[in-house]
């Protein structure tokens, strides 16, 4: 590799950590108003009586709601003027720019109304490529989430790109 | 209507999945940044989306990825599931613009009890750039 390294050893260290747990829970109305804003109205999602009579024996999210009720609020000072807040990457690693390169998600089972949903997060790894304009610092993120009942509900990896 | 299941057994290697068209409106990109609690400004104020360089708001990354996961359980639905989903945004979707997603069949296998298919999926903008690419894997029921 020629060049510096882009990633710290404190960044290095952060490897394989878990964060804090974060527990919500999964509100009816929530899957609802989730379901006419992306336009999928399914009744599995939102009819009690037709969700009783299909596989699932009752309501149930849909899978790419998986991420919402453990969506983080942020107060109105902690906005940045693009209305994001700030540092949303606590990973030091040495580059001026970082976008998202790409999201994969697993589910194993569905999230119900009153389920209570934990998120850990971790650094899975950080390695780095020579790309054409330079080295490419690649971070993998994982959230796990999973259910009042300790089983797992989805998986999520994401993977950060800084240069 | 009662939906039609697709099975296993109907699933051929490069057979392409039936597409599906969204017409994202700017009012369904505030719904989604409410209900996602997404509050970045290049998704419900032009002005500043116009400051970041983009000719208007855009859709949402994730929204896209919503989009695409409809995509996969509306035809698989009702018995068929949702396994893995893998997206990453390669370009610019805007509002009151069709959004197409389309897909072809990678891979079919057995493991276990479960019969798994393996597909290619994206999502295309009116210029027909693909601006979601991704894959999926769903299970099926078999005959």
């Amino acid at each position: 590799m020629k060049g510096d390294s882009l990633i710290t050893e404190e960044a290095r260290a952060m490897i394989g950590k878990e964060g804090k747990p974060v527990t919500r829970e999964v509100y009816e109305k929530e899957i609802s108003r989730y379901c006419y804003a992306v336009g999928d109205l399914n009744p599995v999602y939102l009819d009690e009586e037709k969700a009783k009579k299909s596989r699932y024996g009752g309501i149930v999210a849909p899978p790419m709601f998986y991420d919402i009720p453990n969506m983080q609020e942020f107060s109105l000072d902690e906005l940045k003027e693009d209305g994001l807040p700030e540092a949303e990457l606590n990973v030091p690693i040495k580059a001026a720019r970082t976008m998202a390169g790409g999201k994969e998600v697993e589910f194993f089972k569905p999230m119900r109304p009153g389920d209570k949903i934990t998120r850990v997060g971790k650094i899975v790894d950080i390695y780095e490529k020579e790309g054409r304009s330079g080295t490419l610092a690649f971070t993998i993120f994982e959230n796990r989430y999973t259910n009042q009942d300790g089983e797992l509900v989805a998986v999520e990896r994401m993977t950060g790109i800084s240069w | 209507m009662k939906k039609q299941q697709i099975y296993f057994e109907d699933i051929n290697i490069e057979d392409e999945i039936p597409s599906m068209v969204k017409n994202p409106t700017r009012a369904q990109l505030f719904m989604y940044s409410a209900i996602s609690w997404n509050i970045h400004r290049i998704h419900y104020d032009s002005e500043y989306a116009k400051e970041e360089g983009h000719p208007t708001v855009l859709v949402h990354g994730p929204l896209q990825g919503a989009f695409l996961g409809q995509f996969m359980t509306d035809w698989i639905s009702p018995d068929g599931t949702l396994k893995k989903i893998a997206y990453s945004n390669r370009g610019r979707a805007f509002p009151d613009e069709p959004y197409i997603m389309k897909g072809r069949i990678n891979g079919k296998r057995v493991e276990g009890e479960e019969h798994l298919v393996e597909c290619e999926i994206w999502g295309e903008n009116k210029a027909g750039e693909k601006v979601a690419v991704g894959s999926a894997t769903v299970v099926l029921p078999s005959r």
